[in-house]
């Protein structure tokens, strides 16, 4: 869920932002820098390009506050910069996107490894068949980018239909159209099967 | 599918995909089992959700670094710096004069004519087109860094007034660039070719945000900046630092350094604190990048 939405605080401090007071704008990057960065880290899958992203996002938003009318909340329109930044920067780098969810460990002498995402088996195991998380975020990596961004944002970030919407600035419609799509897709290729758009 | 099961598969999803254990859930697990298509569905639907599950809590255990907000703040600062000083505008694209450009670019296309027609008359341009060839800055065949590989200085670039603000370096480098000595701007602007390099590298921002930065001045007018980038990223942000620099007209080079190797690389550099450098940023995680830039 976008829990940064723009309330009553939020609000007079982009109100200030968007008048060119810097302090303000720093303010809703100390606010946001958290749900950016994990929104970057869903679409990126890595802890390097997300922190890049990151940082990329806040410039692009700090060019443009001036622009900024209350017509879609701040954080959406945050998110909204954050997930273009994400799709330009996977596609100027030609290579697939979110094939890791890498994340930083500290180990006991002081250095740091790359620990994979949790693949511990889940209390619930009702169901028999589930497929390695490897498996999972390659099969992921390979969904066209429509598709990908809208299950990533859905899946794995937890916005809600009208939240997806609103930061691909698509219908709410196609959202759902485009998740179940890209469901079955992902289902088949962990088959082995063709999918299907 | 009929009606019933585009219903079922609608409340599934807004459940997550998953149905209920409570009495809530007695309909949709009646109408699966009633359905062989919805029951496969749901089956794969299921799976898909349970595999799905170790990727969102491998994400939202990941956090990013200490200093991430640090270093956007800085790069903000550094953005409102740039963008109010008139002088990083060129005069003819302000506002005030742009109106002017149509006249003045017609203007400089009569100058140039002109000026080309005279030294066709005088003989000028056959003989410095024939003794001159423009060919693209190289990569490292020109470039050999006597002093460079031997020990820098151990004088660190000052970029907070030496160089274009630093622009581009994080908080965390600005804290290793305070902690030695500083140039005189002017000693540092003398080695015009590097300067220039590394000006513009600087303010591209495709050095990103390394864990750790330096650069040094060496003797011969030359500078060699250390890089420290989390390995996945390391060869994203090299490519990044050869675009911009390859239109620059000096030579530079560049290693990409494993982790292993960073230690001895200190040493052959003539620099003793590498420990300070790393800041515990060791093991195969971290690599180096090494970039010198020529006169």
């Amino acid at each position: 869920m976008l829990d940064g939405r723009t309330g009553p605080d939020d609000a007079a401090w982009v109100a200030q932002a968007a008048n060119g007071d810097r302090e303000a704008f720093e303010e809703l990057v100390v606010r946001y820098a958290p749900k950016v960065f994990g929104l970057c880290f869903s679409l990126l899958g890595n802890h390097a390009d997300a922190e890049d992203a990151s940082q990329e996002t806040f410039l692009k938003a700090f060019r443009a506050i001036g622009t900024y009318r209350d017509q879609a909340s701040f954080s959406t329109w945050l998110y909204r910069i954050t997930s273009n930044t994400c799709i330009d920067m996977a596609r100027q780098r030609a290579r697939r996107p979110w094939v890791s969810m890498d994340a930083e460990i500290e180990e006991e002498d002081g250095g740091v490894a790359f620990q994979v995402a949790d693949e511990a088996p889940l209390q619930d195991e009702t169901i028999a068949a589930r497929w390695s998380a490897d498996k999972v975020r390659e099969a992921i990596g390979t969904l066209p980018e429509g598709f990908r961004t809208v299950l990533l944002l859905r899946d794995i970030e937890g916005l809600t239909y009208q939240e997806v919407a609103a930061v691909l600035g698509i219908r709410e419609g196609t959202v759902k159209s485009r998740l179940a799509r890209a469901r079955a897709a992902l289902v088949a290729i962990l088959r082995g099967m063709e999918p299907l758009y | 599918m009929d009606k019933d099961c585009g219903k079922f598969r609608d409340q599934v999803e807004d459940l997550q995909g998953r149905i209920p254990d409570e009495a809530s859930g007695d309909a949709l697990r009646g109408h699966a089992a009633s359905c062989a298509s919805c029951s496969a569905w749901y089956a794969d639907r299921a799976a898909l959700r349970d595999s799905l599950e170790p990727l969102v809590r491998g994400r939202r255990t990941t956090v990013p670094s200490e200093d991430l907000t640090a270093r956007i703040v800085a790069r903000i600062q550094q953005e409102a710096v740039a963008s109010s000083n008139p002088r990083t505008v060129p005069f003819f694209l302000r506002p005030s004069t742009r109106r002017y450009a149509p006249v003045a670019a017609a203007l400089a296309v009569f100058l140039a004519f002109g000026v080309f027609a005279s030294l066709v008359a005088g003989g000028l341009v056959t003989s410095l087109t024939a003794g001159h060839s423009i060919t693209p800055a190289s990569k490292d065949s020109s470039f050999a860094p006597q002093t460079m590989t031997g020990s820098p200085s151990g004088t660190a670039v000052d970029s907070q007034d030496a160089l274009t603000g630093g622009e581009g370096l994080t908080a965390a480098s600005r804290l290793v660039l305070t902690e030695v000595a500083q140039l005189p701007s002017v000693t540092l602007k003398a080695s015009t070719g590097s300067y220039t390099a590394y000006s513009t590298l600087v303010s591209s921002g495709a050095m990103g945000s390394p864990a750790a930065f330096r650069g040094y001045r060496n003797g011969d007018g030359t500078l060699t900046l250390l890089l420290l980038y989390a390995s996945n990223a390391i060869q994203n942000r090299a490519d990044a630092i050869s675009a911009t620099l390859a239109p620059c007209a000096s030579p530079f080079r560049i290693e990409i350094i494993d982790g292993r190797d960073i230690g001895s690389t200190f040493t052959a550099l003539g620099i003793a604190d590498a420990d300070a450098f790393l800041s515990g940023n060791t093991g195969d995680g971290f690599r180096l990048l090494k970039v010198d830039l020529g006169r």
